[in-house]
């Protein structure tokens, strides 16, 4: 049997919000290590990959490995139903074809339960290999949010041009051309405030805008987000999520004209 | 397959005892009783390739050929066997059954290639393994892996489905000579041959013949067989049955289809999945992906 308790409720609402744009339905492989999913988009360009560890949770048991295979957009009108303050627990016998997801509330109050069905889904998992990369950027998530949305009225691609004086996010289209550029922060009273650039070798790429955007998405996880680029592998933008885990996204870069 | 065994010369036999209440009528051919190995044949349960659930079938004694068990019941039937009666008016044929169509359901549900009489392993029904001894050629099927003694195979869907097309191609001659009617809706006269029909009766022989083949593959290997060999769907379906004039409805008005309409129908639109249209940020979704590169090319499968 599987059960999992997490006080903070909003945490797997926020985190719903984050992946259910990309992805309509995932595989929820729960172990003694904690829960994962890994999953593609529909056009095979992305890959989101959620960690969410056993200690993170206030209370975690896993008899046997577990996948659950879930509809994304009937769990996100399940959480809904949670109140921000609410504890969550998910339940789910072996083999069976249902989890249970129980809200509760601060004062015991209040108690809801929510059953729902499980669905078979072919999943494929990708081996991520470990990569140093050659540009790894920290900034606030808000302003990497705000720059996605800014870039993307001007173009449905966007280049990020990492160097050692700093960051370069540029857009063209029919309006015209944008560009911004982000030096290092010099002096650093909160870390999750500053950017920081740390360099091997400059890289510039190019990305699907919407696709960034949709990253975005997780902004309400976590304060700072990471991003690290390498020449012609794919980007990946990092969230934490409070102590129990990440999300990563990856998006395969854009391939360059030849007549560029 | 099994038709032809009916008309070949049929012994009966009584497989009864008397300390057994109960006694069954099955008819058998004769080759099967004088098996020369010294076991006598076994009736087992073993997983129906359509239905997937548990069905009789029949070993010989060594079990190199394996029977399908076909049941005809007649609740208000008896008989009488020597001086007593038998109360169970059922009927029992057993007809030879290729048995590769029972080791195709395992081969498609194992994942990894393995060894023939590991992929043959079945908690619920153990007598699956009996399979393993049955001389047949699993390469139709399958695709051989490593030495030949390991006797490990892979399924392969293609030659499964070329292996089908043979059955399919060599039981279409049999309909025509036994003339077995396969028009649907429309009952034939046995006194007033009907002609000008014939390229119709081309498809309808196909479709029977593709019926009485989708009863020994599971469905999902049905709807791509029906792709396969090009099908072609059922039309003029309703307009047919308008002509029929109902005894119980004389006025001709139209007749609803039946739920037990027709046993071998093509089992194509039932196992088609139903797909929703993408939404429109689906769709937005997927045009910006245009241009980017597949993110498996750059991460392997695992």
């Amino acid at each position: 049997m599987f059960e999992a308790r997490l006080v903070q409720s909003s945490i797997l609402k926020k985190v719903l919000e984050a992946i259910k744009d990309l992805l309509n339905e995932a595989t929820f492989d729960c172990s003694d290590s904690g829960m994962q999913l890994q999953a593609m988009d529909n056009s095979h360009v992305s890959l989101v990959s959620l960690n969410l560890r056993s200690d993170g949770f206030d209370k975690y048991r896993c008899d046997r490995n577990l996948s659950m295979g879930i509809n994304l957009g009937s769990m996100s009108k399940i959480m809904k139903c949670a109140g921000n303050d609410d504890i969550l627990t998910i339940k789910a016998q072996d083999n069976a074809d249902t989890v249970m997801f129980m809200f509760e509330s601060q004062n015991q109050e209040k108690v809801s339960d929510y059953e729902m069905k499980l669905m078979d889904i072919d999943q494929e998992h990708l081996g991520i290999p470990e990569t140093d990369y050659s540009c790894v950027i920290k900034m606030p998530s808000g302003e990497f949010s705000r720059i996605c949305k800014d870039l993307s009225q001007f173009g449905e691609s966007m280049v990020i041009s990492c160097t050692k004086e700093g960051v370069k996010f540029s857009a063209a289209g029919d309006v015209g051309s944008a560009n911004i550029k982000l030096a290092q922060t010099s002096n650093v009273d909160k870390e999750e405030e500053a950017v920081v650039v740390e360099m091997q070798e400059p890289v510039t790429l190019t990305f699907a805008c919407r696709y960034l955007n949709s990253f975005t998405k997780a902004t309400a996880l976590s304060a700072q987000v990471i991003l690290s680029m390498s020449a012609d592998v794919p980007l990946v933008v990092e969230y934490k999520i409070g102590d129990i885990g990440q999300i990563r996204y990856y998006l395969a870069p854009k391939i360059e004209d030849e007549d560029n | 397959m099994s038709r032809k065994a009916k008309k070949e010369d049929i012994g009966t036999k009584k497989n009864s005892s008397s300390t057994l209440p109960k006694r069954r009528v099955v008819i058998v051919k004769d080759a099967l009783l004088e098996s020369d190995s010294d076991q006598n044949p076994t009736f087992v349960q073993l997983r129906h390739p359509s239905s997937g659930k548990a069905a009789m079938f029949l070993f010989n004694g060594d079990n190199s050929k394996v029977n399908e068990v076909m049941q005809f019941s007649d609740p208000k039937r008896s008989y009488f066997i020597d001086q007593t009666v038998c109360s169970d008016g059922d009927m029992y044929f057993c007809t030879p059954i290729d048995p590769l169509f029972l080791v195709l359901p395992y081969l498609m549900k194992a994942e990894r290639c393995s060894p023939l009489d590991q992929t043959l392993l079945d908690d619920e029904l153990p007598e699956v393994a009996r399979l393993s001894q049955c001389p047949m050629d699993v390469n139709l099927i399958a695709d051989r892996r490593g030495l030949e003694t390991l006797n490990a195979f892979v399924y392969n869907e293609d030659k499964t489905l070329l292996w089908l097309q043979t059955k399919l191609e060599r039981l279409i001659p049999v309909l025509r000579q036994k003339t077995i009617n396969t028009s649907k809706n429309v009952a034939v006269s046995a006194n007033f041959v009907k002609i000008g029909e014939e390229e119709d009766s081309n498809v309808n022989y196909l479709r029977y013949a593709y019926g009485l083949l989708c009863d020994y593959i599971p469905e999902s290997l049905a709807a791509k067989f029906a792709d396969f060999i090009k099908l072609p769907p059922e039309l003029e379906r309703v307009s047919k049955r308008k002509e029929i004039v109902s005894p119980t409805k004389p006025d001709g008005k139209k007749v609803k289809l039946d739920d037990d309409d027709e046993a071998y129908e093509a089992k194509t639109p039932v196992s088609k999945i139903e797909k929703k249209a993408p939404s429109a940020k689906e769709q937005a979704l997927a045009k910006a992906a245009i241009g980017s590169k597949s993110i498996s090319s750059f991460f392997k499968k695992k």
